[in-house]
């Protein structure tokens, strides 16, 4: 399958002057490469099926009518406010507020998991990236909580909260 | 009489076979287009959502970091099909984008609402948008995220 070079045989260098040294003439030999075709292959076959294409995922929002109101108890809400600098303050009902980090959201509301009669109110502020509000909706999904609204915090409840 | 000869050693030539393969390999390699380059970078944000993003039929909101806002679709002209692009000013979001997004679906009534916006973007501006969203009764939207690691398949097996 391939032509290689052959070296001076036995790597004998005779370096002593000898009026004989022609140039041997080079000799075909055949080198197997099968291996190597082999070793190729299995790599390729490996990376194809391995392959995971980024493909783009979504989320999907379903946005309530535009005026829709919904009276709830106090008591069964867990509210969230998520400041700029990705400090988090949350408490249920009226108790007073807990102060935690929005890295920190998951072992926040693992206790909560599955409690389908929470209301989640997130109050996220206007100038903290867009990121948060996806990580919070991710969260949320992975709690099973599906009764949430997410509204911009307003400059009044963040005064309260920022102090803490 | 009949014995069965045996079997000698057939050497087969896979040269031209190798060839083949490796020309493909090569050709596939150099003419791939990963991403298509983009005009505004646009970074997504990480979820562990694995519902595909739509990707045709779609009307497009593009939020850059700065932000910039971008109402991106297709309308069907004389000639053919061409993608029009419409500048919002981000500032006055909840008035705007309502009559963009409204031309868009004008368009196109069937076409879904894709959200792709930076995440270090402001949240504000998804806060502002959903109040065009929903004057152009777009009230069910994707917001497009790429995977988190560690996510979807590659999931550590959560204990029930």
């Amino acid at each position: 399958m391939g032509a290689v070079d052959t070296p001076e045989r036995g790597g004998k260098k005779k370096k002593g002057g000898l009026s004989g040294r022609r140039p041997k003439r080079r000799v075909g030999v055949r080198i197997d490469m099968t291996p190597m075709v082999d070793v190729a292959f299995l790599l390729l076959i490996f990376f194809m099926v391995t392959t995971v294409f980024r493909t783009p995922k979504a989320l999907e929002i379903n946005l309530p009518p535009k005026d829709a109101k919904v009276d709830v108890a106090v008591s069964k809400t867990f509210t969230m406010r998520i400041l700029e600098d990705g400090r988090l303050y949350w408490r249920r009902a009226e108790e007073p507020w807990n102060r935690t980090t929005t890295d920190k959201l998951k072992d926040v509301l693992k206790p909560f998991e599955g409690q389908n009669e929470l209301i989640l109110v997130v109050k996220i502020d206007r100038k903290s990236p867009f990121e948060n509000m996806v990580n919070a909706l991710d969260e949320l999904h992975a709690a099973k909580l599906s009764r949430f609204s997410i509204t911009p915090l307003e400059d009044k409840e963040k005064q309260e909260v920022e102090g803490l | 009489m009949l014995k069965k000869k045996r079997r000698i050693g057939v050497s087969i030539d896979m040269t031209p076979m190798v060839d083949v393969a490796f020309l493909l390999l090569i050709f596939f390699m150099t003419t791939t287009q990963f991403q298509p380059p983009e005009k505004e970078k646009i970074d997504l944000p990480k979820s562990s959502s694995e519902a595909k993003s739509p990707e045709s039929e779609i009307i497009t909101i593009a939020v850059t970091k700065a932000p910039t806002v971008k109402v991106v679709y297709k309308q069907r002209g004389p000639d053919g099909l061409s993608e029009i692009s419409l500048d919002v000013n981000p500032l006055t979001l909840q008035t705007d984008l309502g009559p963009a997004l409204q031309r868009a679906r004008a368009a196109n009534p069937s076409a879904r609402v894709v959200v792709k916006m930076d995440k270090g973007a402001e949240y504000g501006v998804i806060a502002d948008m959903v109040a065009g969203l929903q004057m152009a009764n777009a009230t069910r939207f994707n917001v497009q995220t790429n995977l988190k690691e560690g996510a979807g398949i590659l999931a550590p097996a959560t204990p029930h």
